[in-house]
This record gives C-alpha cells, sequence and structure tokens, in this order.
C-alpha cells in the first residue's frame, strides 16, 4: 500500500495540495483527474519523494518515504514524469536498459535484455529500438520512456510490492496508442499486482481503465471512489466549470463522458 | 532499512541496497567485452596514443628513433641487453629521454586524460553536450588563485606559502578549482534541482570575474612574475620534470579511475536529475562527488600546466559521433583520445616555431574554437559557412 496521508504543499501564499489523503493499492489502477493546476502532478511528485510535505506523509506499506533508501526506492516504484527528453541521442534500447540501474548489482545482463525485449514488444516500439531518441516523433518517445519505467519493477515472479506512477502518460499518443498503454497499465496491476497511479485528462480513458478515480480541485480532493460514483455527481462538473454529461451505454462497462459546448457548469 | 520494511518486501532482502563497488567494476567490464561494437576503437586509439608517444619522445633537439626510443625504456626498466636486441643509443639520448622527454610527455598523457573525463563529466552533471571546464569557469578560479600565488606569493600570502612550501601552488590551484565550481553550482540550484543554462550564464560570469582579478594581479606584478603569468593564462607543458609531474599525478589519477564508476548515474544524469533519482541515485551526494572529482582533474592539471582549452569539449564530442553517449563506453575512449589530443598539440606547440615554443593553450583554443562554432551550427541546423 502506497498511501499519502494527509499530505499539505504550499509555495509562497498559495497552496498547491490542501489536506490530501490518498491511498493506493497493490493491483489497483487509479486514475487521478483535475482541471490545469489542480495539484495533480504535484501529488504525484509528492507520492514518488521528489518533493517533500509541508505537512502529511507519504508511505511505502507504513514505513515513511523519507526513511527509505533512495535505491530500495527505485526498486519499488517507478515514475513516468511529464515530459523526459534529453538532446543526447541514445538509442531506444539504451533508454530502455537505463531502467535496469537500480538493478545492476543482480549483475544479469541477459535477463536485463530479456527485459527490455520484452518491454519493448508490450509496448509496440521493437522495430525502433536501435533509433536514436532524438529522431523519434513525441509520441514514440513517450512509449520509449513507459517502456523504461516498465522495465524498472518489471518482476513476474516477484510478491514485492511495486508501484507505477504515471504522470500523463498519454499526452503525445494518438487515440489508439492511448488505450494500448493504459491497457498496458490495467494488465500489469493485474498479472502483477502493480499498483498503478496515472495523472490523466481525458475522463473517459480514466472511466475506462480506472478502478478508482480521484478528483483534484484547486488542491483539494473533491471526490475519491468509482467512476461509477465520481462521475455520477455534478462535483466533476463543478471543478472543471463546464457541464459534462454521463451516457450508459447497456453491454458497455464504464459510463460516457460527453461536454457540452460553451455551457457553464451549476456554480 | 530492510528490517523495518514489511514481510513482502523481504523478498528482495538479499540483493544488496548499495550498488557495490565490486558490481559496478563488473558491469563495466562486461559491457566492454560482450554487448559493446566498440572495443576495436579502444584498441585503435590505444595503439594511436602508443605511436603519438614514442614521436613525442623522439622529436627535438636530439632526435631518437622510434627503435631507440624503445631501446631506452626497455633499458631503463632493467633489459640490460636492451642495445644488443634493438638498437643502440647515446647516453645522452638516454638522458634527454628520461629526465626531460618523458616527464613531459607522462604529464601530457595524464592531462589530456583528465581534461576530457572532467569535460565529459560535466557535460553529464549540465545535460549539456557544451560544457565545459573553461566554460563553466573551473579553469579560470583555478587559475586565479594560482596566479595570485605568484604575484602575491612573498607578501599578503606569505603565511600560506610557509605552511605548504612547494606544494602552496597546486593546492591553491585545485582550491580555486574546487571554490569555482561550488560557487557556480549554488548560482545554478534551486530547491536541490540544477538549471544547466543558469549554471553556464553563472560561467560567463565568474570568468569575467577571474579574468579581471588575473588582469589585476598582472598589472601589480614585476616582469618575472609576468612571464610565469603568462604561462598560467595559455598552458604549457614545458619545463616539465618529474616532481612536478608526481605533484599532480594523484589528483588526476583519482579522477580518472572513480569517473567510470558513475558511468551509469552520468547516463541517467542525461536523462533529467528528477529521473536520476526515480533510478535509484542519491542525487546530492552524487553530483557532489563528481563536482569534486572534476575540480580535483581540473584543478591538478591547471596548477601544473595553466589553462588548456576545449580538449575538454571536444574529445567527448568527437566520440560521441562514434560510440554513442553511453558513458560506459565514452569514458574509456575520451580518455585515450583526449591523451593522444594533448600529446599532438604539445608536439606541434614545440616543433612549429622551434626552438622556442608556442604555448599549447593557443593551439588547443584555434583547433578548439572553431569547431565549438561549428556545433553551435550543427546544433542549430544552421549552415551558412
Amino acid at each position: 500500500m502506497l498511501s499519502a496521508d494527509s499530505i499539505t504543499v504550499t509555495r509562497g501564499a498559495s497552496t498547491l495540495l490542501d489536506d490530501v489523503s490518498v491511498s493506493l493499492a497493490c493491483g489497483e489502477v487509479l486514475a487521478v483527474i483535475g482541471p490545469n493546476g489542480a495539484g495533480k502532478s504535484t501529488l504525484l511528485k509528492v507520492m514518488a519523494g521528489d518533493l517533500p510535505a509541508d505537512a502529511g506523509q507519504v508511505c511505502f506499506d507504513n514505513v515513511p518515504i523519507n526513511q527509505i533508501d533512495i535505491l530500495r526506492l527505485a526498486q519499488l516504484r517507478a515514475v513516468l514524469p511529464q515530459d523526459s527528453n534529453t538532446s543526447f541521442p541514445f538509442r531506444a534500447n539504451e533508454i530502455i536498459e537505463m531502467g535496469r540501474s537500480p538493478h545492476v548489482a543482480e549483475h544479469n545482463p541477459q535477463k536485463d535484455q530479456n527485459i527490455v525485449a520484452h518491454v519493448a514488444e508490450l509496448t509496440g516500439i521493437t522495430d525502433m529500438l536501435n533509433r536514436e531518441i532524438t529522431t523519434l516523433s513525441g509520441g514514440e518517445r513517450q512509449r520509449t520512456h513507459f517502456a523504461r519505467v516498465l522495465a524498472q519493477i518489471w518482476e513476474p515472479e516477484a510478491t514485492l510490492a511495486r508501484y507505477l506512477l504515471l504522470d500523463e502518460p498519454t499526452s503525445a499518443l494518438d487515440i489508439a496508442h492511448q488505450h494500448h498503454i493504459l491497457s498496458i497499465a490495467r494488465r500489469l496491476a493485474a498479472e502483477q499486482k502493480i499498483g498503478v497511479l496515472a495523472v490523466v485528462h481525458d475522463l473517459n480513458l480514466a472511466a475506462t481503465y480506472a478502478d478508482r478515480v480521484a478528483l483534484l480541485s484547486e488542491g483539494q480532493l473533491q471526490c475519491l471512489g468509482s467512476p461509477d460514483e465520481v462521475f455520477s455527481s455534478d462535483v466533476c462538473s463543478e471543478a472543471f466549470g463546464i457541464v459534462i454529461n454521463r451516457i450508459d451505454v447497456p453491454g458497455y462497462n464504464s459510463p460516457i463522458l460527453v461536454t457540452q459546448p460553451n455551457a457553464q457548469a451549476p456554480a | 532499512m530492510s528490517a523495518s520494511l514489511p514481510r513482502e518486501s523481504n523478498a528482495r532482502a538479499k540483493a544488496p541496497l548499495r550498488q557495490p563497488l565490486h558490481a559496478r567494476l563488473r558491469e563495466l567490464l562486461h559491457w566492454r567485452v560482450n554487448r559493446d561494437q566498440h572495443f576495436w576503437l579502444i584498441g585503435v586509439l590505444a595503439v594511436t596514443l602508443l605511436a603519438v608517444t614514442i614521436i613525442a619522445l623522439g622529436v627535438g633537439p636530439v632526435v631518437i628513433e622510434p627503435l631507440q626510443v624503445v631501446a631506452i625504456a626497455l633499458n631503463s626498466v632493467g633489459v640490460t641487453s636492451a642495445q644488443e636486441l634493438v638498437t643502440t643509443f647515446t647516453p645522452q639520448q638516454e638522458a634527454v629521454l628520461l629526465s626531460i622527454r618523458a616527464p613531459r610527455v607522462a604529464l601530457g598523457i595524464l592531462v589530456g586524460a583528465g581534461l576530457a573525463v572532467a569535460g565529459a563529466t560535466l557535460q553529464g552533471l549540465f545535460r549539456n553536450p557544451l560544457a565545459d571546464p573553461t566554460l563553466i569557469g573551473v579553469s579560470s578560479g583555478a587559475a586565479f588563485s594560482a596566479v595570485a600565488v605568484i604575484v602575491l606569493g612573498s607578501t599578503v600570502l606569505s603565511g600560506l606559502t610557509d605552511v605548504l612550501g612547494s606544494a602552496t601552488l597546486p593546492v591553491a590551484a585545485f582550491a580555486g578549482g574546487v571554490v569555482t565550481t561550488i560557487i557556480v553550482f549554488r548560482i545554478g540550484t534551486r530547491a536541490g534541482y540544477t538549471d544547466a543554462a543558469t549554471v553556464l550564464l553563472a560561467g560567463i560570469a565568474i570568468n569575467a570575474i577571474a579574468s579581471a582579478g588575473i588582469g589585476l594581479l598582472t598589472y601589480i606584478a614585476d616582469d618575472e612574475q609576468l612571464r610565469t603569468l603568462t604561462f598560467w593564462t595559455m598552458g604549457s607543458l614545458g619545463g616539465t620534470t618529474w616532481s612536478r609531474f608526481s605533484g599532480a599525478a594523484p589528483f588526476i589519477l583519482l579522477a580518472i579511475v572513480l569517473v567510470p564508476l558513475y558511468a551509469r548515474a552520468l547516463n541517467a544524469l542525461l536523462l533529467g536529475e528528477a529521473e536520476t533519482r526515480h533510478l535509484g541515485f542519491d542525487l546530492q551526494p552524487l553530483k557532489r562527488h563528481l563536482i569534486l572529482l572534476v575540480a580535483m582533474a581540473v584543478g591538478a592539471s591547471v596548477a601544473v600546466t595553466g589553462i588548456i582549452g576545449f580538449i575538454g569539449l571536444v574529445v567527448p564530442h568527437l566520440l560521441r559521433l562514434i560510440v554513442g553517449p553511453d558513458y560506459r563506453s565514452l569514458l574509456p575512449g575520451a580518455m585515450l583520445l583526449g591523451a593522444v589530443l594533448l600529446l599532438a598539440a604539445d608536439l606541434v606547440s614545440r616543433t612549429i616555431v622551434a626552438p622556442a615554443e608556442l604555448p599549447i593553450g593557443i593551439i588547443t583554443s584555434v583547433i578548439g574554437g572553431p569547431f565549438f562554432i561549428w556545433l553551435l551550427m550543427r546544433r542549430n541546423k544552421r549552415v551558412f559557412l
């Protein structure tokens, strides 16, 4: 269990996160949604251990995150930042292989290579493995980095609790790849019991792939529950400031969300 | 820490927490032999270095043929029949080689390798292929404190020279390098993360301040000090003795040996500092160690040779074109190529206007300056020449 308890982060006079509590269980996909500037990325950074909380605590299985060795932490969780970019011409396979850095002590290069090949196939970038990252398109780069974070915590046999923190993993992807990446996350949660937290902007993606949805707005947790619960109330429309209508299609598991043009949400 | 993690986490209790030294060494070796297609390059560079070394040892007012160089070398390591086995040489040739050229060439190899490694390391730290010890002010900081010791050593700073004796100059240059690096880094760092652009701009400012200081000291220096000063600011391997060599060697060697152990961390740094942390590297100590190693290599180099620019910029860049950016391939090649280039530049510096010598810094800058411009144009994908 990766838990954030009563997290508050302030920057000068503004409060980025105000008493937010979220927990991520192994094997679940938690989508974090909310308007721009709601504090989604800040929450992810705090839970990744990048940013200390001004109040509250992040714990991995009840151990405070600041007491966990950084290398051990890297074996427990992988983080996909919004934009990983480098002007150095690494090849895609070299980028993915970097994900194996926390496992150097095992010294099993063959295993590392197998994992690189496997996650590349999973993310559909096998053909690009020998291309330089600087020549790839934005979407291909994003998938390469996604493969890198998968490689970092790839351990099909392990019972160790592991977590994947994704900050807008689909921002540069076409519609098919958006579904592809999130369905990989979904499968990992089910098959390897990895806890996945993903910041997503597309409400329908959140509704389709998430077990639970956390709605943040102005640094506060407005709503946390199943997609069905979160999207059935008016909270969502209020938070985004636009009318969001819900359509339930028989035979389709998740609600479909449609925004209404030029319609202000009820204040 | 593992003890306080709960049951399920102990599945991995066997894996050591720190990346142990032997694992890092083993990995470096493994990469070289198995995975890397560039093994041949290391071989070519090593042979080139050997060839340039033999030429550098032989060229000068007293000519020593390559075979004679080999014979003298064998003789000096105890092969008494070297003269019969290889070829004959005169005692004068032997004396010139062993006490004049050998220390100079040895220092050239070490400084070339050290500057190349320092440049490659800085480029990783700043995620910028244009970082170089001279650009971010490490070299000028080291030169400033060296010049201060030269000019003020017998007056204002006499307390310092009394304590440190002949080590004052290298120690001062080293300290100057460390202090400027720390200042530049502090200016560029916010909330634990370092902004490369700010660091480079801070380097320009530090360069300006240091050269103002050097200018002031030049103004109050006497004639003899002035000649020594010129040497510092333009760089030279001239007059190298074994004692000068051994003063700088430990520092440079330590940097050359230790930096490759950070190869994976440097790779991660090229992705970004947050990514480096996510991959399990402790960012602050990592950056501190690397800065210290760079300052050590550059400070010690500047202490014995003055400012030699652009080696740290040109060498890693040329190698990246061939072996790619992976530091595990880059660093060994950079050491060899750095040594080759510096030896070649020194060879030019002492033959082009013989019997006089041109400061080596002029030669590396004449080659490095246009190269830098070419890099900038290539980056902007604008070719207007």
